[in-house]
């Protein structure tokens, strides 16, 4: 077989598209450790609006990106294969649930039953959120087109990520309202370490599997900020947060920010500039010259 | 039943690209949308150069990896095996690009023209602003099977039935028809010659066949 040839970055999501994978991710990572806060009785109604605005904008961002935003609707009209319609009716979910989780957190209001506290309609949100991620996750997979998403690991690196990213923002929420938790640190720790292996994991799979060099020169080019800033750097950071609790603040705030940007550096990359195409590997060569004769002649 | 299929025979294949222009005059593709191309490869190192041309365009899959991702329902697999996209339906999201193995799918953010700011006499009877914004590919020319069916002919074997780029191969390097037709042009090609399919590792069971070397 011919090595692959005309591989060539795709054309087709830009930017905007990235951001879908960007809001999905740092959201629901938001309002999974949202719901898990408001366990432990910190104010859900701040972090949640704004993992759902994180969703809304990515989601914002792809209909902008679309050819025809006005016949959007038809995004919900395949659900039994197409992970776009999945994550179009998981959106839908999400938003009505997570309506009612940040009502449920808005002082003065009581709803009745379970949801008179934001606990319950919290930790449904996280659900919801999640189910979306997932379809997120299966969006990318489903993508038979371009080998660096068609490596199994990019799912769980995708998915780590948005944890990671949603930790990372809300340590720095803590951190401003005063209530860091040394579990959520320690969380967050195990997130970005989880991250860091599914990434060298992904990379060696992306190797074995000989995907357009392309892809690897793009992931190259970024493998170094990503892990000092998403990894070591937030790592160290946090770490010394243990050891100066007095200076705990700047120290997580900045490895909040680290954690959360890097992944979106990752996403970005992974949707626009490592995405390349199959190209053309050719089975066999033809034999030319020899007594072929012309198609439709005897 | 009935399998639509494609084969070139990438031994008489000399790459002039008149099935690319025949295709463009037919469908009234805008600039940088070509649904029948000849990709001109190189294949070896010095000294042992060989040149491939390669027709190539939507490989109308057994299994389509761009059905199942479209949300919208507008790319369907007719029971003949093509594969068509409803551009009424279609929203733009180049989810079924992405996916095509092929490289196959195209789509234009804007109306463009061959020649400058303005349409040619062509473009303005050809242009659909309809296409714009939404993805488009091969179609094998559906509507002039459809038609030759409908008056009795034989796509493949009748030239008014037949796909524009398939009539307008003076190389006699491409052939369509129904490959479950065991008299069919294709049939009878694939039976006796050895081919392959582009990307048989993913599954789709193209219906795109390229001949390179006898039996």
């Amino acid at each position: 077989m011919t090595p692959d040839s005309r591989s060539q970055p795709q054309r087709f999501w830009d930017t905007r598209a990235a951001c879908n994978f960007i809001g999905g991710g740092t959201g629901t990572g938001l309002l999974v450790f949202a719901a898990v806060g408001a366990i432990v009785g910190i104010p859900y109604f701040v972090p949640g609006l704004v993992g759902l605005a994180f969703v809304g904008l990515g989601l914002m961002m792809v209909w902008f990106e679309i050819g025809k935003p006005w016949r959007a609707i038809n995004v919900f009209f395949r659900p039994q294969t197409s992970w776009m319609s999945r994550e179009s009716l998981a959106a839908v979910l999400l938003f009505l649930i997570g309506v009612v989780a940040l009502a449920s957190a808005w002082p003065g209001v009581r709803l009745p039953w379970a949801m008179s506290s934001p606990v319950v309609p919290a930790l449904l949100t996280a659900l919801a959120g999640l189910g979306f991620l997932s379809c997120q996750l299966g969006m990318v997979y489903a993508v038979r087109g371009i080998p660096a998403w068609r490596e199994r690991m990019v799912m769980p690196l995708l998915g780590l990520s948005g944890l990671a990213e949603g930790s990372g923002l809300y340590l720095i929420f803590t951190v401003l309202l005063g209530r860091l938790l040394p579990s959520m640190l320690i969380i967050a720790l195990g997130l970005i370490i989880a991250r860091a292996l599914a990434w060298q994991i992904y990379r060696t799979a992306l190797d074995r599997s000989h995907v357009p060099q392309l892809t690897v020169v793009a992931f190259e080019r970024i493998r170094k900020v990503f892990l000092l800033m998403g990894h070591v750097l937030p790592a160290v950071l946090i770490a010394a947060a243990f050891l100066r609790p007095e200076q705990a603040g700047p120290l997580v705030v900045l490895a909040g920010t680290g954690v959360t940007v890097a992944g979106w550096l990752f996403k970005h990359v992974l949707i626009t500039r490592a995405a390349c195409t199959r190209g053309v590997s050719l089975p066999a060569i033809p034999v030319r010259g020899g007594s072929a004769t012309p198609i439709g002649t005897s | 039943m009935t399998r639509y299929v494609m084969v070139a025979d990438l031994r008489r294949c000399v790459g002039c690209q008149t099935c690319t222009a025949a295709c463009k005059l037919a469908n009234g593709t805008p600039p940088g949308v070509q649904w029948r191309r000849v990709l001109d490869i190189e294949v070896g190192e010095y000294p042992n150069v060989k040149r491939v041309f390669l027709p190539t365009g939507c490989q109308h899959c057994a299994e389509p990896p761009c059905l199942e991702v479209c949300p919208s329902g507008a790319t369907q697999k007719r029971e003949d095996g093509i594969v068509t996209i409803d551009y009424d339906k279609c929203i733009g999201c180049f989810n079924c690009a992405l996916s095509c193995p092929y490289d196959a799918r195209f789509g234009v953010d804007k109306m463009e023209y061959a020649y400058g700011e303005n349409p040619t006499e062509d473009e303005v009877c050809n242009y659909d602003s309809d296409m714009v914004g939404v993805a488009s590919k091969c179609n094998f020319c559906v509507d002039v099977i459809d038609a030759g069916v409908a008056t009795g002919l034989k796509p493949g074997e009748d030239p008014e039935a037949t796909p524009h780029c398939v009539n307008s191969c003076f190389a006699g390097a491409m052939a369509f028809g129904d490959l479950d037709d065991p008299n069919s042009t294709v049939s009878e090609l694939l039976r006796d010659k050895q081919y392959f399919r582009l990307h048989e590792d993913q599954g789709t069971g193209p219906g795109f066949f390229y001949i390179w070397d006898q039996s």
